[in-house]
């Protein structure tokens, strides 16, 4: 049996993470309620309220306090995954299993929210809709919400990874090609185009669009269970 | 080496075409998103949602031409 390389990173996020929780939440403990916040408080503190406040225009105030804790997990957990490629190891969302893991969470609390808020016989009935002919359509766009969420996020990741590679394969025989016009043989050189070219392509495949695809898989989960909660439930 | 492989590198190239005309459109979205900011700022939260999750279904298309690229360039080898 061959375990896949991946696994070994996840492991590693998912004590890193536990360590970095730990430390954080002994340190809320610590702190006192009545004094100005400082050290690692500020940053946390300041993110909470940031996605604390997403969360609330979207779903409202009552499912805020319910909801803001596995979206702020999918935000850490998400983007350490996304930029861990900087340090050299294999993306865990660069992986399928693991992003349709996490679209499948957010797909079964949709499911959910939709159950909670129209009934079982009101859910059954919206695969009926318009038509009962739509029928095979509303099952096929239940599960293309998974699909598609879980897609994106790993098409980006991958792809950003195949474009790194690919841009590494490049300066390596462009370094090949200058050492071999002074010394006209086929040696094998060090990769001394890639410093200068890589460190922009990397801020922008694993910082940036990391970043991008997080708060898009972030938002979409938002939005998406925001949109089957009534409005007057929000406002109250 | 026959002609297969060359075959599927060019179909791998012709599937990623399925980006072409969202990247126009996802342009747009976020073109007419930043009016409707400009119109009336106030809104600016409610509009970056609509328009991330209107981004975002019309990249779905994009990321199934990619996904049939990846699968044509790994899986028929």
């Amino acid at each position: 049996m061959t375990v896949q390389s991946d696994v070994y990173v996840i492991i590693l996020i998912t004590i890193l993470l536990g360590a970095a929780m730990i430390f954080i939440s002994k340190k809320i403990d610590q702190a006192d309620p009545l004094e100005k916040p400082k050290g690692i408080l500020v940053p946390v503190l300041w993110g909470v309220e940031i996605v604390y406040n997403m969360v609330k225009t979207n779903v409202g105030d009552r499912y805020a306090d319910r909801l803001t804790p596995y979206i702020i997990t999918l935000w850490v957990y998400i983007f350490v995954s996304n930029i861990i490629s900087l340090f050299g190891f294999s993306s865990p969302t660069a992986n399928l299993s693991v992003t349709l893991l996490l679209a499948f969470i957010t797909w079964v609390l949709i499911q959910i929210t939709e159950l909670k808020f129209q009934g079982i016989g009101g859910y059954l009935h919206s695969f009926l809709e318009p038509i009962p002919v739509m029928l095979p359509m509303n099952i096929f766009g239940k599960f293309s919400t998974m699909v598609s969420m879980s897609l994106r996020l790993f098409g980006n990741i991958l792809c950003g990874g195949i474009m790194m590679q690919l841009i590494y394969t490049f300066t390596q025989f462009i370094s090949n090609k200058i050492v071999g016009l002074f010394t006209s043989s086929d040696i094998y050189v060090f990769n001394f185009v890639a410093p200068i070219v890589a460190p922009l392509l990397h801020a922008y495949f694993d910082l940036f669009a990391g970043f991008i695809q997080t708060l898009v898989f972030v938002t979409l989960t938002v939005v998406l269970i925001g949109n089957d909660i009534p409005e007057e439930i929000k406002k109250a | 080496m026959d002609i297969t492989r060359g075959l599927i590198a060019i179909g791998a190239g012709l599937a990623v075409c399925a980006g072409m005309m969202t990247g126009l459109g996802e342009g747009t979205c976020a073109a007419h998103a930043c009016d409707a900011i400009g119109r009336n700022p106030e809104a600016e939260s409610k509009v970056r949602s609509t328009m991330i999750l209107g981004i975002a279904l019309s990249e779905t298309v994009a990321i199934y031409g990619l996904l049939v690229s990846i699968l044509l360039m790994f899986v028929f080898q």
